[in-house]
């Protein structure tokens, strides 16, 4: 069952009468366990068992660290995760170094990931590393089960922290009006960002062509614009497709009164790389630096370990997504360009050079936005050939004088595209008036417009989705 | 102003409960109001989307053959019924006629498979060359055509289609017509349909194994494989490829029951393929594109759509399949959307393959004059009354038949024994 799905509307809907009437915490989350646990299920038994199995034992490594919180037992409860992972996640895709004759290559080969494995266990992770910081965590059994198999992030986050869920599992007062309001508009919002946005980049209004046409079919000879097309449209279908995805499960979450961490803020908008990784996949950005990036950069302080460690953040970040040279690049990509940006920011501060505000912040959003876009490259190309392919394509100024797609796809994505930064810009005016009063009428009347806009543009790309590409990881 | 208490406590409660309705009222104002709006846009929407989005429902001149024309009627084709028979035959079955005897694989785009200003008795070009066959065949052994054409065929989808075909091996094809089309090697798009045919696991085997032969075409491997890799991805969640199943049931019945039960859904991809069109009629006004419009075909798809018919030539060459090549009449006005300079290299390349692998070469760019092409109608919303370039009236595709069989009626019939 897909988060975007009529079934699980149906399923929140049910839970939602089921649990409101709860009030004890504890029965509230034994509820909502079970129903996590059903929902997960209905991926598979198999699954749901892992899932246990990974639950039980971190919440046992957790009682054993918690006692004695050294370095030893915390890379114990690492390893162990580290192998689970490994086992589902990266043994298979490595199955064809080994010979073919060997009995354990075909099991290897027989292995299927569990959906969401990634993100659950690093919220395992996150625990363990917690406990190691000695913060004050004591969850019961159903709490640290309920926060691993929790429905709208087990899948495909937002990963969660435990300091964070654990609070709100606790507390006993039902969802409020705002809760179940702002959960709802979350929702919609997602959904048409899921089902409707990501559509019309993906294969426009027939299904002939689009984005992945242009990367999985065509081998050779884009032009730079074609790269550009297809850097961009996959950067914003990724967009459209994950935030989509991160506010359902937000706004589901919402419903019930939990607030889980936010995944994504505009971050096309962002004007420096940094700021960027600041507003993008969130969860997972901010649980990198704080367990990968910090602990390596305090080991040492000079700056070029600093860098170093940046880059090797950035490299583990990517093979997050999945053990691929492309992958890998894509975070050394990242990593360089983080380091690149810290260069310039120092050098610009040592020569105080004197650039006008408007143009600065325009030269900074559009390095940002051009080399943040470049990078997926790396992250769709089926191989590190093809996407050095396409950089060349960038990199050579003749080449961009003919086009390769219908003109339909560069038109469709250029109006997506657009009118995604016009609503942003709409939008934050609207904000900024109705704050000061002046649109309070107005909001009265556009907010059941821009509702039924969105709920009749959901219903009408219902039933024609794509995959969900977070599913993968 | 001082109140008194008493007066106090009943303004108090009576506000209290006129705040209460107040806050419901503005809580629900806006759902009900949505929903309102909802049932509005509904209502109106339902007729508009009250329409057949396939072209041959927008344009009232073209007609695909089904299988249940009168073909006997007309006078001067003579058909005789077992002949009427065996020409509906060919569309009614499709890529799925079986039978005893040889079979020859006919395939190309709705060029081959629609009429426009349909006679009765008119048929299509295959259906002509199954006539003629039957006409020809003198020990009563009459070769079976099957078709395999499909509106804009792309050449990936050509190569799974012609692969599928010759998989059993109860069915065996003997010979191959394909009518190339300039238009079609604009993309390579496979179509789900085409990617169900070709996940099958005889037919994969059958690609992988001719992808993994022939490393030297890699643009057209390229096409191929990736249009399986997307296929895979996108039938299948996760990297293990498991389906939901229980999940997938419970999607599948509420999906039928809202189509049942809610109209706004069960117009719902009449709609996508009405604001589709409405996209591409004001496209068309604000860019001025015509059907005469020049349509340059990409560098990348059109190498990777050569070295596919290539590798189908392989391919044939392996099994002993005869190969029948001809380039598709195109109409003789000009501005023209192919471009003379991609047909003359069109034409020199496909020349050039069939010499190399021994197949039959029938240019017939020239073949079908301009009076035996029409206009699209006017209220074709998107064209207008613009000259159709892709469909013929019923002489043509007569002409086009009796020109292959005799021009290639010796190599298929030699193919045929």
């Amino acid at each position: 069952m897909t988060l975007q799905s009529y079934a699980y509307l149906l399923f929140a809907l049910v839970l939602w009468v089921a649990v409101y009437p709860v009030r004890q915490p504890s029965r509230r989350q034994l509820a909502l366990l079970v129903a996590s646990y059903l929902f997960y299920a209905t991926w598979g038994l198999e699954f749901l068992s892992i899932l246990i199995a990974s639950s039980l034992l971190n919440y046992a490594w957790g009682i054993f660290l918690r006692r004695r919180p050294t370095l030893g037992r915390l890379w114990g409860g690492v390893a162990l995760n580290v192998t689970l992972l490994a086992i589902f996640k990266y043994l298979p895709s490595i199955d064809y170094l080994l010979p073919i004759s060997w009995t354990g290559s075909s099991l290897m080969r027989s292995l299927v990931m569990p959906v969401g494995i990634s993100f659950w266990t690093f919220e395992a992770l996150s625990y363990l590393f917690d406990l190691y910081r000695e913060e004050e965590l004591d969850p019961s059994l159903t709490e640290f089960c309920l926060y691993m198999a929790l429905w709208p992030t087990v899948l495909s986050g937002p990963v969660c922290r435990l300091p964070d869920m654990l609070p709100q599992f606790r507390k006993n007062s039902p969802p409020d009006w705002e809760d179940v309001a702002t959960g709802i508009h979350r929702i919609i919002v997602g959904l048409f960002m899921k089902l409707v946005l990501t559509q019309l980049l993906i294969a426009g209004f027939e299904k002939t062509g689009g984005i992945d046409y242009g990367f999985d079919q065509i081998s050779q000879g884009w032009s730079g614009i074609d790269v550009w097309y297809l850097a961009i449209g996959y950067g914003f279908y990724l967009f459209f497709d994950f935030a989509g995805y991160s506010h359902i499960a937000i706004g589901s979450a919402r419903l019930f009164g939990l607030r889980l961490s936010e995944n994504f803020d505009r971050p096309y908008l962002s004007s420096t790389p940094s700021i960027f990784w600041t507003r993008w996949h969130m969860s997972l950005s901010s649980w990198i630096r704080d367990y990968v990036f910090l602990s390596l950069a305090t080991l040492r302080r000079d700056l070029w370990w600093r860098n170093l460690s940046l880059v090797l953040s950035m490299m583990i970040f990517g093979l997050w997504h999945a053990a691929t040279a492309t992958f890998i690049a894509w975070g050394l990509y990242h990593g360089l360009l983080l380091v690149l940006h810290r260069q310039i920011q120092s050098i610009r501060r040592r020569m105080s050079m004197a650039i006008p505000a408007l143009l600065d912040s325009l030269m900074s959003w559009g390095f940002t936005f051009g080399a943040v876009n470049l990078g997926w490259l790396f992250f769709r190309a089926p191989n590190l050939r093809q996407a050095l392919t396409m950089f060349r394509a960038i990199l050579t100024p003749r080449g961009y004088f003919h086009l390769s797609f219908r003109p339909d796809s560069y038109l469709i994505a250029f109006v997506v595209i657009s009118g995604y930064f016009l609503f942003v810009g709409l939008e934050s005016i609207f904000r900024q008036l109705a704050d000061s009063g002046v649109l309070e009428r107005g909001r009265w009347l556009l907010s059941p417009v821009f509702y039924a806009v969105a709920a009749v543009c959901i219903l009408i790309w219902s039933g024609n989705e794509t995959t969900f590409v977070y599913f993968r990881f | 102003m001082q109140i008194p208490s008493h007066t106090s406590v009943g303004t108090s409660e009576f506000e209290g409960r006129t705040n209460r309705i107040l806050r419901i009222v503005t809580r629900l104002y806006v759902p009900i109001v949505t929903l309102i709006i909802i049932a509005l846009i509904g209502s109106w929407a339902e007729p508009w989307a009250n329409f057949d989005p396939l072209t041959v429902a927008q344009n009232g001149r073209l007609k695909f053959q089904s299988g249940d024309e009168v073909l006997a009627a007309k006078e001067t084709n003579r058909l005789s019924p077992a002949e009427a028979r065996l020409a509906a035959d060919v569309v009614r079955e499709g890529l799925n006629r079986t039978g005893v005897g040889p079979r020859i694989l006919f395939m190309g785009d709705s060029q081959t498979m629609a009429i426009m200003d349909r006679q009765p008795g008119d048929l299509t070009t295959p259906q002509w060359v199954q006539v003629i066959l039957a006409r020809e065949e003198a020990d009563g052994h009459t070769p079976l055509l099957v078709l395999g054409s499909l509106p804009n065929l792309s050449m990936p989808e050509f190569l799974v289609r012609l692969i599928a075909a010759n998989d059993s091996p109860n069915e065996r094809v003997n010979a191959v017509i394909l009518c190339v089309t300039l238009r079609q090697w604009r993309g390579l798009v496979v179509r789900p349909s085409e990617l169900k045919l070709a996940q099958q696991a005889r037919v994969e085997a059958d690609i992988r194994r001719l992808i993994a032969t022939n490393p030297d075409l890699a643009d057209g491997d390229a096409a191929i494989v990736g249009a399986l890799r997307a296929a895979r991805a996108e039938g299948s969640v996760g990297s293990g490829g498991v389906r939901t199943r229980f999940a997938d049931r419970a999607e599948y019945a509420l999906d039928a029951w809202f189509n049942s039960h809610l109209p706004l859904f069960g117009i719902r991809s009449q709609l996508r393929a009405r604001i589709g069109l409405l996209f591409t009629s004001w496209r068309n006004q604000i860019f001025h594109i015509t059907t005469a419009s020049p349509r340059p075909v990409p560098a990348n798809t059109y190498r990777a759509s050569l070295q596919i018919v290539e590798l189908a030539l392989r391919y044939a060459r392996t099994r002993h399949i005869t190969m029948v090549l001809y380039l598709s009449p195109v109409r003789p006005i000009q501005p023209n959307p192919d471009i003379p300079e991609d047909l003359a290299r069109f034409r020199t390349d496909v020349t050039r393959l069939c010499e190399s692998y021994n197949a039959v070469y029938l240019d017939y760019t020239n073949l079908v004059p301009e009076k035996l092409w029409t206009n699209y109608p006017l209220s074709d919303p998107t064209t207008f009354g613009e000259p159709d370039f892709a469909h013929f009236t019923g002489p043509g595709h007569k002409l086009a038949a009796q020109r292959i069989m005799s021009d290639a009626g010796e190599k298929i019939g030699s193919a045929m024994r």
